[in-house]
């Protein structure tokens, strides 16, 4: 998975590509932890690239969300396409996510 | 016309690396409609996962034996690996984990993208999952 990471305003963004799957969730995971800790606590992941998700993927995106309200901040999701949206609809995780369908109605939600 | 195939994975961490790229090639051959070819990855997916992460794999040996059929009309896997597995009446399918759990998603994923779902403790320490997705029971959509 390749992670591009820019910022906009006290907003950390972060452009996932590739395969949210199980060798790609330890790498996300410390990105995260690195902005949580370095950056911003408000952070919007954008998904747009994401061309395949599975329970890992969707496991280490819970995880994010955890550490992130923890840190008494905020987690967003933005550009799910069709099938990766699916597969967060049928586990019922489209309710617990703040999912945006773009970063443009994510940063102005903050 | 109905093509037939067996793919043999080490059940080691460099086959998760590489086994993503011919299980998509494989739900790509197998249907035309992108949703069902993202449903067969997503169910081949899954079960290599849980059978890497719960199997018994500690033998140098271990493997996780995918046997693959398909036609236009359906798609079958079934997939072997080593270890006791779990009771199917041990897993309450309908309820999803709650928000803050990491796992226990995958196999419900699975039974949720199949038609028809199987799992079986088979001899010699081996468990199997059976899968079925129809693939020409949905409108195709477009790639």
């Amino acid at each position: 998975m390749d992670i591009q990471k820019r910022v906009e305003g006290d907003v950390s963004i972060l452009s996932l590509e590739g395969r949210l799957d199980l060798t790609s969730s330890s790498t996300l995971k410390e990105a995260s932890k690195d902005v949580l800790k370095n950056e911003s606590k408000k952070m919007i992941l954008n998904l747009d690239r994401v061309d395949f998700i599975n329970s890992s993927g969707l496991g280490a995106l819970v995880s994010i969300l955890k550490e992130v309200r923890n840190s008494q901040g905020s987690m967003k999701l933005t550009n799910l396409a069709p099938y990766v949206k699916e597969i967060f609809d049928i586990t019922q995780l489209t309710n617990i996510f703040d999912i945006f369908p773009d970063e443009k109605q994510a940063l102005a939600s903050y | 016309m109905s093509h037939k195939l067996k793919v043999v994975f080490p059940a080691k961490w460099e086959a998760l690396q590489i086994a993503d790229e011919i299980f998509n090639a494989i739900a790509n051959s197998a249907t035309s409609d992108c949703r069902k070819a993202y449903h067969i990855r997503t169910v081949l997916s899954e079960a290599f996962t849980n059978a890497y992460l719960y199997g018994d794999n500690n033998s140098q040996n271990a493997a996780i034996i995918f046997d693959i059929c398909f036609n236009p009309e359906i798609f079958i896997a079934s997939i072997i690996n080593s270890g006791n597995g779990f009771a199917d009446t041990d897993i309450k399918w309908n309820e999803f984990p709650c928000s803050d759990e990491e796992s226990g998603r995958g196999l419900k994923i699975i039974k949720q993208l199949c038609d028809k779902v199987e799992f079986k403790k088979i001899d010699n320490n081996k468990f199997r999952v059976y899968v079925e997705i129809k693939v020409n029971d949905n409108k195709k959509i477009k790639c």
